[in-house]
């Protein structure tokens, strides 16, 4: 029997069960692929989860299931390339459409032909139908998933997106940090972030405070694509010698350029310990936790007819939009 | 050095005025109040003084300066502020001659406007007060208060030199103006900032003070989209 089989069943699986994430996180790596729990799309994944839980619940004596049976493990990558059915249903959430009646019956048809043949005789009872019987069973557990997406397409589609967009902070795709020699080199800084497609105004070694601050533009992605940005900028700038702490400054350059002396600027800067940004760098891996190490400022305006203006301190989460509308 | 109007003409305010038109070689005209059709001076979105006039008189040629330098408003019982006072670069001019009269018709920014048109690129070490100095320079004299012993590694390449030194003031506590006379740039750190405020409180203008145009207090905030 396959080894990742073994637990089709359990309590546990099907606690940590999330349809959307079987879905989505398929051919991830375990590591990055956390199942759904990070995200603000539990309703969601408990609405479909009831769905397959109640579609369980009326299968006959001779066909019993543990829903989270049909499940068990997130599919590994390189089974992902002999799962054609369950590819068309996760290019169909990838582009943030509701899947069809027929590609939700065909990835569970697939599951079920799986399952059955690697589990042998091991298998629930529902994995020993007849195919033709497993097939009209699986008809109708789809039939119930396209409702529950239907009934909120909008909220589905939001829930599509910020799985998609947590995974990708998750992607291990941090760049190498830049090593200087010598004194900090805000020069080749400057030139390996520009790489990461923002533009470089000013690299900033403020010796006395050993601060070392980043001003750049980077355009109008959304949070993830941002939070993904600063990340790979902080990574590069943790070699910097001298330094305790790195600030991300972002601006826009025809705001700055245009704006009155006396009053907002539009900028807004993070600071990081320059531990944070090296642990960053060491393990190359994001995680939401991280941004709790974030402190984030913004330009006050003034009143005054005067030149003076000062930081003032703001959450965090004052940055961040929710992705997924209120229900 | 010519005079253009009547030298014994007042201000609206009861003092006299005059603009000085200076070209390469020094002050070529000066021109008195009753040429005046229309003159305004405005604090830009820059934050750099704008000026602008529109002087109707007697045909003339005249030859347009590079700079159009505005000699302290001579206020009315030494009370009212220095409204016109200022160095300006001309950054527009237009003139119609007829023969019999002329109107000419300027716009002029203040030492900051310089440094908005500038670009700045390059990597500096050193100390903060002589980056400030030697980039403020080009422009017009540079008064520098309180910013110490600071040394800064810095890499920059901006379009405008102006919003380089605001993102530099912003990231190391420091302000930027032109001084209320438009002649020259004020840097200091925030102390004397606020001392500077709290000693020297701005002084409030209303319409009665002006000529003509309009002047605004503080800016309408932005929202950010």
């Amino acid at each position: 029997m396959h080894a990742s089989y073994a637990a089709c069943g359990s309590e546990e699986a099907y606690m940590a069960f999330d349809l959307l994430a079987w879905v989505l996180d398929a051919g991830l790596s375990a590591a990055v692929a956390k199942v759904g729990k990070r995200l603000g799309s539990k309703t969601l994944a408990s609405d479909l989860g009831d769905a397959i839980s109640s579609w369980a619940s009326q299968l006959p004596a001779d066909a019993q299931l543990h829903p989270g049976a049909l499940f068990p493990q997130v599919v590994e990558h390189e089974e992902l390339a002999t799962r054609p059915q369950l590819q068309a249903l996760q290019a169909q959430l990838q582009q943030q459409r509701v899947p069809t009646l027929v590609q939700w019956h065909q990835a569970l048809i697939e599951q079920w032909l799986r399952i059955r043949n690697h589990a042998g005789g091991d298998a629930q009872a529902f994995f020993r139908l007849r195919e033709e019987d497993a097939r009209a069973k699986l008809f109708e557990l789809a039939r119930a998933l396209v409702r529950v997406c239907e009934n909120d397409e909008t909220f589905f589609r939001s829930a599509v997106v910020e799985h998609l967009e947590a995974l990708r902070q998750d992607t291990p795709l941090l760049p190498l940090p830049l090593q200087h020699t010598g004194a900090v080199d805000v020069k080749g800084l400057a030139t390996r972030i520009s790489e990461t497609g923002a533009s470089v105004f000013m690299v900033l070694h403020d010796q006395p405070s050993k601060t070392l601050t980043l001003w750049v533009e980077v355009g109008s992605p959304t949070m993830a694509d941002l939070k993904f940005r600063w990340a790979s900028m902080l990574t590069i700038a943790s070699a910097a010698p001298g330094v305790d702490y790195i600030e991300l400054g972002t601006c826009n350059a025809a705001e700055l350029r245009g704006s009155d002396a006396r009053g907002h600027i539009g900028t807004m800067r993070l600071r990081f310990p320059i531990a944070a940004a090296k642990d960053l760098a060491a393990t190359r891996r994001l995680t939401p936790e991280f941004w709790q190490n974030a402190s984030v400022f913004i330009i006050e305006p003034t009143t005054d007819n005067t030149a003076y203006q000062q930081w003032f301190r703001v959450p965090f989460s004052n940055l961040e939009v929710p992705l997924a509308p209120s229900r | 050095l010519r005079h253009l109007g009547d030298p014994s003409s007042l201000s609206k305010i009861g003092g006299r005025s005059r603009l000085v038109l200076f070209d390469g070689q020094g002050p070529r005209f000066t021109v008195h109040p009753n040429l005046f059709e229309k003159i305004s001076l405005e604090r830009a979105v820059t934050g750099t003084a704008m000026l602008s006039v529109v002087l109707k008189g007697p045909g003339d040629t005249l030859r347009i300066p590079e700079m159009l330098y505005a000699e302290e408003w001579e206020g009315s019982e030494g009370s009212a502020p220095p409204l016109f006072g200022g160095r300006f670069r001309i950054d527009y001019w237009k003139a119609d001659f007829d023969g019999t009269a002329s109107e000419l018709i300027i716009q002029a920014r203040g030492p900051l406007g310089l440094l908005v048109d500038q670009a700045q690129q390059g990597v500096f070490s050193g100390e903060l007060a002589e980056f400030v100095a030697s980039t403020c320079s080009r422009s017009a004299p540079t008064e520098i208060v309180g910013l110490g012993t600071h040394p800064i590694n810095v890499f920059v390449n901006m379009e405008s030199t102006y919003a380089a030194l605001r993102l530099l003031a912003v990231s190391l506590g420091f302000v930027i103006h032109e001084d209320s006379d438009a002649f020259s740039i004020q840097v200091s750190d925030l102390d004397h900032e606020r001392q500077r405020i709290e000693s020297k409180p701005l002084v409030e203008l209303n319409e009665s003070n002006m000529l003509g145009g309009s002047y605004t207090k503080g800016a309408p905030l932005k929202k950010r989209t």
